[in-house]
Protein backbone atom coordinates (compact mmCIF):
# COMPACT_ATOMS: atom_id res chain seq x y z
CA UNK A 1 0.00 0.00 0.00
CA UNK A 2 1.08 3.20 -1.07
CA UNK A 3 1.44 6.18 1.63
CA UNK A 4 -2.75 6.77 2.03
CA UNK A 5 -3.70 10.34 2.43
CA UNK A 6 -5.66 10.95 5.92
CA UNK A 7 -8.30 13.36 6.26
CA UNK A 8 -9.80 14.30 9.49
CA UNK A 9 -13.38 16.63 9.40
CA UNK A 10 -15.26 17.99 12.30
CA UNK A 11 -14.42 15.31 14.52
CA UNK A 12 -15.51 15.47 17.84
CA UNK A 13 -15.58 13.42 21.04
CA UNK A 14 -16.72 14.41 24.80
CA UNK A 15 -15.63 11.86 27.99
CA UNK A 16 -18.72 12.71 30.03
CA UNK A 17 -19.58 16.63 29.99
CA UNK A 18 -15.78 17.09 29.29
CA UNK A 19 -15.65 17.97 25.26
CA UNK A 20 -11.90 16.96 24.40
CA UNK A 21 -12.62 17.33 20.62
CA UNK A 22 -14.80 19.95 19.42
CA UNK A 23 -14.53 19.57 15.57
CA UNK A 24 -11.03 18.84 14.44
CA UNK A 25 -10.55 19.28 10.65
CA UNK A 26 -6.73 19.00 9.11
CA UNK A 27 -5.33 17.18 6.20
CA UNK A 28 -2.39 14.50 7.05
CA UNK A 29 0.07 14.75 4.21
CA UNK A 30 0.92 11.69 2.79
CA UNK A 31 4.23 10.19 2.56
CA UNK A 32 5.87 13.52 5.18
CA UNK A 33 6.29 13.90 8.65
CA UNK A 34 3.27 15.44 10.14
CA UNK A 35 3.87 16.95 13.41
CA UNK A 36 0.31 17.40 15.52
CA UNK A 37 1.76 19.74 18.55
CA UNK A 38 -0.10 21.65 21.67
CA UNK A 39 -0.11 21.45 25.81
CA UNK A 40 -0.78 18.96 27.75
CA UNK A 41 -3.98 17.55 27.88
CA UNK A 42 -4.90 19.07 24.83
CA UNK A 43 -6.47 15.96 23.25
CA UNK A 44 -3.64 15.27 21.13
CA UNK A 45 -3.64 11.35 22.32
CA UNK A 46 -7.06 11.27 22.17
CA UNK A 47 -6.89 11.96 17.93
CA UNK A 48 -4.34 9.76 17.86
CA UNK A 49 -6.48 6.74 19.23
CA UNK A 50 -9.14 8.10 16.97
CA UNK A 51 -6.93 7.83 13.67
CA UNK A 52 -6.00 4.32 14.87
CA UNK A 53 -9.80 2.70 15.33
CA UNK A 54 -9.32 2.64 19.14
CA UNK A 55 -11.37 5.26 19.88
CA UNK A 56 -15.43 6.19 17.95
CA UNK A 57 -16.01 9.59 17.76
CA UNK A 58 -19.09 11.05 18.27
CA UNK A 59 -19.70 12.40 15.48
CA UNK A 60 -16.88 13.68 12.60
CA UNK A 61 -15.47 11.12 10.13
CA UNK A 62 -11.66 10.24 8.94
CA UNK A 63 -10.79 9.28 5.58
CA UNK A 64 -7.82 7.04 4.86
CA UNK A 65 -7.71 7.62 0.97
CA UNK A 66 -11.63 6.82 0.16
CA UNK A 67 -12.18 4.39 3.62
CA UNK A 68 -14.31 6.27 6.29
CA UNK A 69 -13.19 4.49 9.28
CA UNK A 70 -16.68 4.54 11.32
CA UNK A 71 -18.22 2.83 8.28
CA UNK A 72 -15.10 0.52 7.40
CA UNK A 73 -16.13 -3.01 6.91
CA UNK A 74 -14.00 -4.80 9.94
CA UNK A 75 -11.90 -6.63 7.57
CA UNK A 76 -10.65 -3.70 5.35
CA UNK A 77 -10.33 -2.04 9.08
CA UNK A 78 -7.95 -4.86 10.06
CA UNK A 79 -6.10 -5.12 6.67
CA UNK A 80 -5.12 -1.39 7.46
CA UNK A 81 -4.39 -1.76 10.76
CA UNK A 82 -1.56 -4.10 9.35
CA UNK A 83 -0.58 -1.06 7.55
CA UNK A 84 -0.06 1.13 10.42
CA UNK A 85 2.76 1.46 12.89
CA UNK A 86 1.77 3.02 16.99
CA UNK A 87 4.22 4.10 19.43
CA UNK A 88 1.73 4.68 22.58
CA UNK A 89 3.00 7.60 24.87
CA UNK A 90 3.62 5.00 27.59
CA UNK A 91 4.74 2.41 25.65
CA UNK A 92 2.51 -0.43 26.33
CA UNK A 93 4.89 -2.81 26.33
CA UNK A 94 3.52 -6.39 27.23
CA UNK A 95 5.15 -7.13 30.31
CA UNK A 96 4.78 -11.13 29.87
CA UNK A 97 7.33 -10.93 27.16
CA UNK A 98 10.68 -9.82 27.12
CA UNK A 99 12.19 -7.03 25.07
CA UNK A 100 12.85 -9.27 21.71
CA UNK A 101 9.64 -10.83 22.47
CA UNK A 102 7.78 -7.28 22.40
CA UNK A 103 9.83 -6.47 19.25
CA UNK A 104 8.76 -8.78 17.35
CA UNK A 105 5.75 -9.68 18.53
CA UNK A 106 3.97 -8.51 14.97
CA UNK A 107 5.68 -10.30 13.09
CA UNK A 108 5.54 -13.77 14.84
CA UNK A 109 1.65 -13.09 15.82
CA UNK A 110 0.67 -12.32 12.07
CA UNK A 111 2.79 -15.51 11.12
CA UNK A 112 5.27 -13.68 8.35
CA UNK A 113 8.28 -14.70 8.74
CA UNK A 114 9.80 -18.04 11.03
CA UNK A 115 10.65 -17.02 14.47
CA UNK A 116 14.36 -16.91 13.72
CA UNK A 117 14.22 -14.53 11.01
CA UNK A 118 11.74 -12.40 13.56
CA UNK A 119 14.22 -12.30 16.49
CA UNK A 120 17.49 -11.54 14.03
CA UNK A 121 15.31 -8.22 12.74
CA UNK A 122 14.27 -7.23 16.41
CA UNK A 123 17.86 -7.86 17.16
CA UNK A 124 18.51 -5.27 14.13
CA UNK A 125 15.96 -2.70 15.41
CA UNK A 126 17.39 -2.78 18.81
CA UNK A 127 20.67 -1.93 17.88
CA UNK A 128 20.11 0.75 15.37
CA UNK A 129 18.50 1.92 18.85
CA UNK A 130 21.06 1.81 20.60
CA UNK A 131 20.08 -1.88 22.79
CA UNK A 132 21.85 -4.17 21.25
CA UNK A 133 21.98 -7.47 23.12
CA UNK A 134 18.51 -6.31 24.93
CA UNK A 135 16.65 -8.44 24.08
CA UNK A 136 16.57 -11.35 26.28
CA UNK A 137 15.95 -8.34 29.06
CA UNK A 138 12.54 -8.54 30.75
CA UNK A 139 10.42 -5.18 30.29
CA UNK A 140 10.06 -4.24 33.88
CA UNK A 141 14.00 -3.57 34.07
CA UNK A 142 13.58 -0.96 31.53
CA UNK A 143 14.23 2.60 31.89
CA UNK A 144 11.83 5.29 30.61
CA UNK A 145 14.24 5.96 27.86
CA UNK A 146 14.96 2.49 27.10
CA UNK A 147 10.83 1.92 27.07
CA UNK A 148 10.45 4.22 24.52
CA UNK A 149 13.01 3.12 22.06
CA UNK A 150 11.65 -0.75 22.39
CA UNK A 151 8.55 0.65 21.77
CA UNK A 152 9.45 2.28 18.75
CA UNK A 153 11.10 -0.72 17.31
CA UNK A 154 7.79 -2.72 17.71
CA UNK A 155 6.16 0.13 16.02
CA UNK A 156 8.66 0.04 12.87
CA UNK A 157 9.09 -3.41 12.84
CA UNK A 158 5.88 -4.54 10.12
CA UNK A 159 7.41 -1.29 8.22
CA UNK A 160 4.45 -0.01 7.94
CA UNK A 161 3.18 2.13 5.47
CA UNK A 162 1.70 4.75 8.48
CA UNK A 163 3.56 5.53 11.43
CA UNK A 164 1.96 7.39 14.50
CA UNK A 165 4.34 8.37 17.35
CA UNK A 166 3.12 9.63 20.64
CA UNK A 167 5.75 12.05 22.02
CA UNK A 168 8.23 9.88 21.06
CA UNK A 169 11.74 11.67 22.42
CA UNK A 170 9.30 12.54 26.16
CA UNK A 171 11.75 11.58 29.09
CA UNK A 172 14.51 10.92 27.19
CA UNK A 173 18.34 13.01 27.62
CA UNK A 174 18.55 15.12 24.30
CA UNK A 175 21.49 13.31 23.03
CA UNK A 176 19.19 10.20 22.72
CA UNK A 177 16.22 12.59 21.80
CA UNK A 178 18.37 13.76 18.94
CA UNK A 179 18.73 10.25 17.82
CA UNK A 180 15.26 9.34 17.74
CA UNK A 181 14.53 12.16 15.53
CA UNK A 182 17.28 11.25 13.03
CA UNK A 183 15.98 7.43 13.23
CA UNK A 184 12.44 9.42 12.25
CA UNK A 185 13.15 11.35 9.73
CA UNK A 186 15.87 8.21 8.53
CA UNK A 187 12.62 5.53 8.60
CA UNK A 188 10.38 7.82 6.79
CA UNK A 189 12.70 8.78 3.96
CA UNK A 190 14.05 5.04 3.22
CA UNK A 191 10.27 4.02 3.58
CA UNK A 192 8.12 6.67 2.00
CA UNK A 193 5.27 6.55 5.15
CA UNK A 194 3.03 8.87 5.90
CA UNK A 195 4.22 9.39 9.58
CA UNK A 196 2.59 11.71 12.34
CA UNK A 197 4.19 13.04 15.69
CA UNK A 198 2.89 14.26 18.77
CA UNK A 199 5.59 16.49 20.32
CA UNK A 200 6.30 19.03 22.77
CA UNK A 201 9.57 19.69 21.07
CA UNK A 202 9.89 22.57 19.58
CA UNK A 203 13.13 22.89 17.97
CA UNK A 204 12.25 19.27 16.77
CA UNK A 205 9.13 19.96 15.58
CA UNK A 206 10.44 23.08 13.09
CA UNK A 207 13.52 20.99 11.96
CA UNK A 208 11.84 17.42 10.76
CA UNK A 209 8.34 18.56 10.50
CA UNK A 210 6.90 18.69 6.75
CA UNK A 211 3.77 20.32 7.99
CA UNK A 212 2.76 21.03 11.54
CA UNK A 213 -0.72 20.87 13.15
CA UNK A 214 -2.01 22.99 16.24
CA UNK A 215 -4.43 21.67 18.56
CA UNK A 216 -6.07 24.26 21.13
CA UNK A 217 -9.44 24.38 23.09
CA UNK A 218 -10.49 21.19 21.07
CA UNK A 219 -9.67 22.37 17.40
CA UNK A 220 -6.90 22.94 15.40
CA UNK A 221 -5.75 26.34 14.89
CA UNK A 222 -3.28 26.16 12.06
CA UNK A 223 -2.03 23.82 9.70
CA UNK A 224 1.14 24.79 7.47
CA UNK A 225 4.69 24.18 6.64
CA UNK A 226 6.99 24.58 9.58
CA UNK A 227 8.14 28.39 7.92
CA UNK A 228 4.83 29.17 7.33
CA UNK A 229 3.54 28.32 11.20
CA UNK A 230 6.81 29.78 12.50
CA UNK A 231 5.63 33.33 11.73
CA UNK A 232 1.95 32.53 12.19
CA UNK A 233 0.39 35.99 13.56
CA UNK A 234 -2.27 33.89 16.30
CA UNK A 235 -0.84 34.86 19.77
CA UNK A 236 -1.64 31.39 21.15
CA UNK A 237 0.68 29.83 18.90
CA UNK A 238 3.30 32.68 19.68
CA UNK A 239 2.84 31.87 23.03
CA UNK A 240 3.82 28.54 22.00
CA UNK A 241 6.42 28.58 20.63
CA UNK A 242 8.10 30.96 22.70
CA UNK A 243 7.32 28.32 25.35
CA UNK A 244 4.64 31.16 27.81
CA UNK A 245 1.54 29.84 29.38
CA UNK A 246 -1.60 29.89 27.36
CA UNK A 247 -3.87 32.79 28.31
CA UNK B 1 -33.52 18.27 44.03
CA UNK B 2 -34.50 16.33 47.31
CA UNK B 3 -36.37 12.92 46.83
CA UNK B 4 -38.06 11.64 49.71
CA UNK B 5 -36.79 8.08 51.11
CA UNK B 6 -38.97 6.06 49.16
CA UNK B 7 -38.43 7.68 45.97
CA UNK B 8 -34.84 7.37 46.94
CA UNK B 9 -34.68 3.74 47.43
CA UNK B 10 -36.86 3.11 44.02
CA UNK B 11 -34.26 5.21 42.09
CA UNK B 12 -31.57 3.20 43.81
CA UNK B 13 -32.93 -0.54 43.08
CA UNK B 14 -33.96 1.12 39.71
CA UNK B 15 -30.24 2.04 38.68
CA UNK B 16 -29.12 -1.65 40.41
CA UNK B 17 -31.16 -3.19 38.25
CA UNK B 18 -30.37 -1.54 34.79
CA UNK B 19 -26.80 -1.92 36.12
CA UNK B 20 -26.71 -5.90 36.71
CA UNK B 21 -28.78 -6.25 33.28
CA UNK B 22 -26.31 -4.74 31.72
CA UNK B 23 -23.24 -6.08 33.09
CA UNK B 24 -24.83 -9.62 32.35
CA UNK B 25 -25.44 -8.70 28.78
CA UNK B 26 -21.97 -7.76 28.39
CA UNK B 27 -20.50 -10.50 30.21
CA UNK B 28 -22.62 -13.05 27.95
CA UNK B 29 -21.78 -11.44 24.72
CA UNK B 30 -18.02 -11.39 25.58
CA UNK B 31 -17.75 -15.05 26.55
CA UNK B 32 -20.00 -15.50 24.19
CA UNK B 33 -17.83 -14.05 21.40
CA UNK B 34 -14.68 -16.10 22.86
CA UNK B 35 -15.75 -19.63 22.80
CA UNK B 36 -16.70 -18.64 19.11
CA UNK B 37 -13.54 -17.12 18.22
CA UNK B 38 -11.35 -20.13 20.35
CA UNK B 39 -13.07 -22.51 17.68
CA UNK B 40 -12.33 -20.02 14.25
CA UNK B 41 -8.94 -20.59 13.30
CA UNK B 42 -6.05 -20.03 13.34
CA UNK B 43 -5.46 -21.81 16.74
CA UNK B 44 -2.62 -20.81 18.47
CA UNK B 45 -2.30 -24.21 20.80
CA UNK B 46 0.59 -22.92 22.89
CA UNK B 47 -0.86 -19.84 24.32
CA UNK B 48 -3.70 -22.81 25.46
CA UNK B 49 -1.63 -24.85 26.59
CA UNK B 50 0.64 -22.01 28.24
CA UNK B 51 -2.91 -21.27 30.03
CA UNK B 52 -3.40 -24.87 30.91
CA UNK B 53 0.05 -25.15 32.84
CA UNK B 54 -0.75 -22.09 34.25
CA UNK B 55 -4.25 -22.98 35.90
CA UNK B 56 -3.06 -26.58 36.63
CA UNK B 57 0.67 -25.86 38.14
CA UNK B 58 -0.63 -22.70 40.01
CA UNK B 59 -3.55 -24.51 41.67
CA UNK B 60 -2.20 -28.50 42.22
CA UNK B 61 -0.57 -28.06 45.40
CA UNK B 62 -3.48 -26.39 46.95
CA UNK B 63 -6.20 -28.51 45.51
CA UNK B 64 -4.30 -31.46 46.81
CA UNK B 65 -4.54 -29.78 50.47
CA UNK B 66 -7.84 -28.98 50.16
CA UNK B 67 -9.08 -32.49 49.05
CA UNK B 68 -7.25 -34.42 51.39
CA UNK B 69 -8.62 -32.21 54.61
CA UNK B 70 -12.12 -31.96 53.30
CA UNK B 71 -12.29 -35.82 52.73
CA UNK B 72 -10.33 -35.91 56.17
CA UNK B 73 -12.67 -33.86 57.62
CA UNK B 74 -16.05 -35.02 56.50
CA UNK B 75 -14.82 -38.91 57.54
CA UNK B 76 -14.15 -37.28 60.79
CA UNK B 77 -18.20 -36.25 60.96
CA UNK B 78 -19.85 -39.15 59.46
CA UNK B 79 -18.02 -41.67 61.38
CA UNK B 80 -19.23 -39.79 64.25
CA UNK B 81 -22.68 -39.44 63.45
CA UNK B 82 -22.97 -43.33 61.29
CA UNK B 83 -21.29 -45.03 64.75
CA UNK B 84 -24.75 -43.84 66.91
CA UNK B 85 -26.48 -46.58 64.79
CA UNK B 86 -23.60 -49.12 63.69
CA UNK B 87 -23.86 -47.91 59.62
CA UNK B 88 -19.86 -47.63 59.77
CA UNK B 89 -20.29 -49.85 56.14
CA UNK B 90 -21.76 -46.84 54.86
CA UNK B 91 -19.10 -44.76 55.55
CA UNK B 92 -16.90 -45.55 52.59
CA UNK B 93 -19.77 -45.15 49.94
CA UNK B 94 -20.81 -41.86 51.66
CA UNK B 95 -17.82 -40.10 51.29
CA UNK B 96 -17.32 -41.20 47.83
CA UNK B 97 -20.64 -40.11 46.75
CA UNK B 98 -20.34 -36.25 48.62
CA UNK B 99 -16.83 -36.01 47.21
CA UNK B 100 -17.07 -36.56 43.53
CA UNK B 101 -20.62 -35.07 43.42
CA UNK B 102 -20.47 -32.23 45.49
CA UNK B 103 -17.18 -31.61 47.61
CA UNK B 104 -14.44 -31.98 44.72
CA UNK B 105 -15.97 -30.03 41.93
CA UNK B 106 -17.42 -27.11 44.33
CA UNK B 107 -14.49 -26.28 46.66
CA UNK B 108 -11.58 -26.88 44.04
CA UNK B 109 -13.43 -24.30 41.56
CA UNK B 110 -13.46 -21.79 44.36
CA UNK B 111 -9.95 -22.51 45.86
CA UNK B 112 -9.21 -22.45 41.49
CA UNK B 113 -10.96 -19.04 41.12
CA UNK B 114 -9.17 -17.57 44.70
CA UNK B 115 -5.75 -18.66 42.93
CA UNK B 116 -6.33 -18.53 39.09
CA UNK B 117 -9.93 -16.37 38.27
CA UNK B 118 -8.36 -13.64 40.80
CA UNK B 119 -5.08 -13.82 38.81
CA UNK B 120 -6.54 -13.34 35.25
CA UNK B 121 -8.83 -10.15 36.22
CA UNK B 122 -5.72 -8.66 38.06
CA UNK B 123 -3.40 -9.78 34.65
CA UNK B 124 -6.16 -8.51 32.14
CA UNK B 125 -6.61 -5.42 34.24
CA UNK B 126 -3.11 -4.13 34.34
CA UNK B 127 -2.77 -4.62 30.62
CA UNK B 128 -6.29 -2.51 30.29
CA UNK B 129 -4.63 0.52 32.04
CA UNK B 130 -1.11 0.09 30.91
CA UNK B 131 -2.98 0.37 27.17
CA UNK B 132 -1.29 -3.11 26.44
CA UNK B 133 -4.61 -4.13 25.41
CA UNK B 134 -5.05 -1.23 22.76
CA UNK B 135 -1.44 -2.18 21.80
CA UNK B 136 -3.18 -5.65 20.54
CA UNK B 137 -5.94 -4.04 18.90
CA UNK B 138 -3.66 -1.59 16.91
CA UNK B 139 -0.96 -4.41 15.90
CA UNK B 140 -4.04 -6.27 14.46
CA UNK B 141 -4.53 -8.99 16.99
CA UNK B 142 -7.81 -9.51 18.53
CA UNK B 143 -7.73 -9.23 22.39
CA UNK B 144 -10.58 -11.18 23.24
CA UNK B 145 -8.74 -14.25 20.90
CA UNK B 146 -5.69 -13.91 22.06
CA UNK B 147 -6.02 -12.94 25.28
CA UNK B 148 -9.88 -14.43 26.47
CA UNK B 149 -10.18 -17.30 24.27
CA UNK B 150 -7.05 -19.70 25.63
CA UNK B 151 -7.70 -18.32 29.12
CA UNK B 152 -11.61 -19.77 29.15
CA UNK B 153 -10.55 -22.77 27.26
CA UNK B 154 -7.87 -23.83 29.88
CA UNK B 155 -10.36 -23.44 32.53
CA UNK B 156 -13.07 -25.69 31.09
CA UNK B 157 -10.26 -28.17 30.43
CA UNK B 158 -8.17 -28.18 33.71
CA UNK B 159 -11.06 -27.66 35.93
CA UNK B 160 -12.28 -32.01 35.61
CA UNK B 161 -8.46 -32.72 35.72
CA UNK B 162 -7.83 -30.88 39.11
CA UNK B 163 -11.40 -31.80 40.22
CA UNK B 164 -10.53 -35.75 39.26
CA UNK B 165 -6.93 -34.77 41.41
CA UNK B 166 -9.21 -33.68 44.44
CA UNK B 167 -11.80 -36.34 44.25
CA UNK B 168 -9.09 -39.11 44.29
CA UNK B 169 -7.19 -37.92 47.48
CA UNK B 170 -10.05 -36.73 49.20
CA UNK B 171 -11.36 -40.31 49.35
CA UNK B 172 -7.75 -41.23 50.27
CA UNK B 173 -7.59 -38.81 53.00
CA UNK B 174 -11.18 -40.12 54.49
CA UNK B 175 -9.84 -43.42 54.04
CA UNK B 176 -6.95 -42.39 56.10
CA UNK B 177 -8.74 -41.47 58.84
CA UNK B 178 -11.33 -44.24 58.27
CA UNK B 179 -8.39 -46.82 59.54
CA UNK B 180 -6.96 -44.04 62.26
CA UNK B 181 -10.46 -44.72 63.70
CA UNK B 182 -10.93 -48.70 63.29
CA UNK B 183 -13.07 -49.18 60.65
CA UNK B 184 -12.04 -51.98 58.76
CA UNK B 185 -10.48 -50.95 55.59
CA UNK B 186 -11.74 -53.70 52.89
CA UNK B 187 -15.03 -52.17 54.26
CA UNK B 188 -14.56 -49.08 53.55
CA UNK B 189 -13.73 -49.62 49.85
CA UNK B 190 -15.21 -52.44 48.46
CA UNK B 191 -18.52 -50.74 49.57
CA UNK B 192 -17.69 -47.76 47.44
CA UNK B 193 -17.34 -49.94 44.11
CA UNK B 194 -20.85 -51.53 45.06
CA UNK B 195 -22.38 -47.95 46.15
CA UNK B 196 -21.05 -45.28 43.89
CA UNK B 197 -22.00 -45.29 40.08
CA UNK B 198 -19.94 -44.11 37.10
CA UNK B 199 -22.38 -41.00 36.86
CA UNK B 200 -22.04 -39.10 40.50
CA UNK B 201 -18.58 -39.36 38.95
CA UNK B 202 -19.15 -37.79 35.16
CA UNK B 203 -21.75 -35.86 36.78
CA UNK B 204 -19.21 -34.04 38.87
CA UNK B 205 -16.31 -33.35 36.36
CA UNK B 206 -18.65 -32.25 34.07
CA UNK B 207 -19.99 -29.51 36.82
CA UNK B 208 -16.17 -28.89 37.15
CA UNK B 209 -15.81 -27.65 33.24
CA UNK B 210 -18.63 -25.51 34.22
CA UNK B 211 -17.30 -23.98 36.90
CA UNK B 212 -13.80 -24.12 35.37
CA UNK B 213 -15.53 -21.83 32.07
CA UNK B 214 -17.44 -19.33 35.00
CA UNK B 215 -14.70 -18.64 36.89
CA UNK B 216 -12.03 -17.92 33.85
CA UNK B 217 -15.00 -15.94 31.93
CA UNK B 218 -16.13 -13.87 35.02
CA UNK B 219 -11.81 -13.26 35.57
CA UNK B 220 -11.53 -12.03 32.02
CA UNK B 221 -14.73 -10.15 32.18
CA UNK B 222 -13.73 -8.40 35.25
CA UNK B 223 -10.57 -7.73 33.89
CA UNK B 224 -11.14 -6.49 30.24
CA UNK B 225 -13.21 -3.87 30.80
CA UNK B 226 -11.40 -2.36 34.21
CA UNK B 227 -11.32 1.51 34.67
CA UNK B 228 -9.45 4.13 36.45
CA UNK B 229 -5.92 3.04 37.35
CA UNK B 230 -4.42 1.09 40.16
CA UNK B 231 -6.96 1.61 41.83
CA UNK B 232 -9.68 -0.09 39.41
CA UNK B 233 -6.84 -3.37 38.62
CA UNK B 234 -7.73 -4.06 42.96
CA UNK B 235 -11.67 -2.99 42.28
CA UNK B 236 -12.02 -5.74 39.57
CA UNK B 237 -9.67 -8.65 41.09
CA UNK B 238 -12.21 -8.21 44.30
CA UNK B 239 -15.10 -8.26 41.94
CA UNK B 240 -14.20 -11.59 39.83
CA UNK B 241 -13.11 -13.56 43.07
CA UNK B 242 -16.81 -12.44 44.75
CA UNK B 243 -19.03 -13.08 41.75
CA UNK B 244 -17.49 -16.12 40.01
CA UNK B 245 -18.00 -17.36 43.59
CA UNK B 246 -21.61 -16.43 44.01
CA UNK B 247 -21.95 -17.78 40.47
CA UNK B 248 -20.46 -21.06 40.99
CA UNK B 249 -22.46 -22.06 44.25
CA UNK B 250 -25.99 -21.01 41.93
CA UNK B 251 -25.08 -23.07 38.89
CA UNK B 252 -24.10 -25.79 41.32
CA UNK B 253 -27.97 -26.04 42.84
CA UNK B 254 -29.29 -25.25 39.00
CA UNK B 255 -26.90 -28.37 37.94
CA UNK B 256 -27.70 -30.74 41.08
CA UNK B 257 -31.09 -30.18 40.41
CA UNK B 258 -30.75 -31.03 36.76
CA UNK B 259 -28.93 -33.73 37.01
CA UNK B 260 -29.56 -36.11 40.03
N1 LIG C 1 -10.44 7.25 28.06
C1 LIG C 1 -10.66 8.47 28.59
N2 LIG C 1 -11.65 8.67 29.46
C2 LIG C 1 -11.91 9.89 29.96
N3 LIG C 1 -11.17 11.00 29.70
C3 LIG C 1 -10.14 10.87 28.85
C4 LIG C 1 -9.82 9.60 28.24
N4 LIG C 1 -8.74 9.78 27.45
C5 LIG C 1 -8.42 11.09 27.56
N5 LIG C 1 -9.23 11.75 28.40
C6 LIG C 1 -9.18 13.18 28.70
O1 LIG C 1 -9.04 13.90 27.51
C7 LIG C 1 -8.15 14.99 27.68
C8 LIG C 1 -7.06 14.94 26.64
O2 LIG C 1 -6.21 13.86 26.91
P1 LIG C 1 -4.94 13.52 26.00
O3 LIG C 1 -5.37 13.31 24.62
O4 LIG C 1 -4.25 12.39 26.68
O5 LIG C 1 -4.06 14.84 26.10
P2 LIG C 1 -2.64 15.10 25.43
O6 LIG C 1 -2.87 16.21 24.47
O7 LIG C 1 -1.74 15.52 26.54
O8 LIG C 1 -2.20 13.84 24.79
C9 LIG C 1 -7.63 14.90 29.09
O9 LIG C 1 -8.34 15.83 29.87
C10 LIG C 1 -7.97 13.50 29.54
O10 LIG C 1 -8.25 13.47 30.90
MG1 LIG D 1 -0.77 12.53 25.22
Amino acid sequence: MAAPTIVVYNLKKSFGDQEVLKGITFKILPGCINFLIGRSGEGKSVVLKHLTGLMRADSGEIWFDNLELSAAHPRDLQALRLQMGLLFQDGALFDSLSVGENVAFPLWFHRITTVKKAQAKAEQLLEELGLAGAGPRKVVSLSTGERKRVALARALVMEPAILFFDEPTTGLDPLLSGQVDELIGHVQKRSGATVVVISHDIAATLTLADQVSMIYDGQIIASAPPQVFKVDPNPEIQKFLAGEPAS
Amino acid sequence: MSLNPASKLVAFLGKTVLESVFHLGRYSLLSLRSLILAIIPPWRLRTVFRQMELVGVNSLFVVILTGIFTGAVFTLQVIYGFRRFSAESMVGPTVATAMTRELGPVLTSLMVTGRVGSAMAAELSSMKVSEQIDALTVMGADPVKYLISPRILAGIVMLPLLTAVADAVGVLGGYLVAIGKGLDPGQFASRIEDIVVIGDVYNGLIKSAVFGFILASVGCYMGFYTRGGAEGVGRSTTHAVVCAYVAILVGDFIMTAIMF
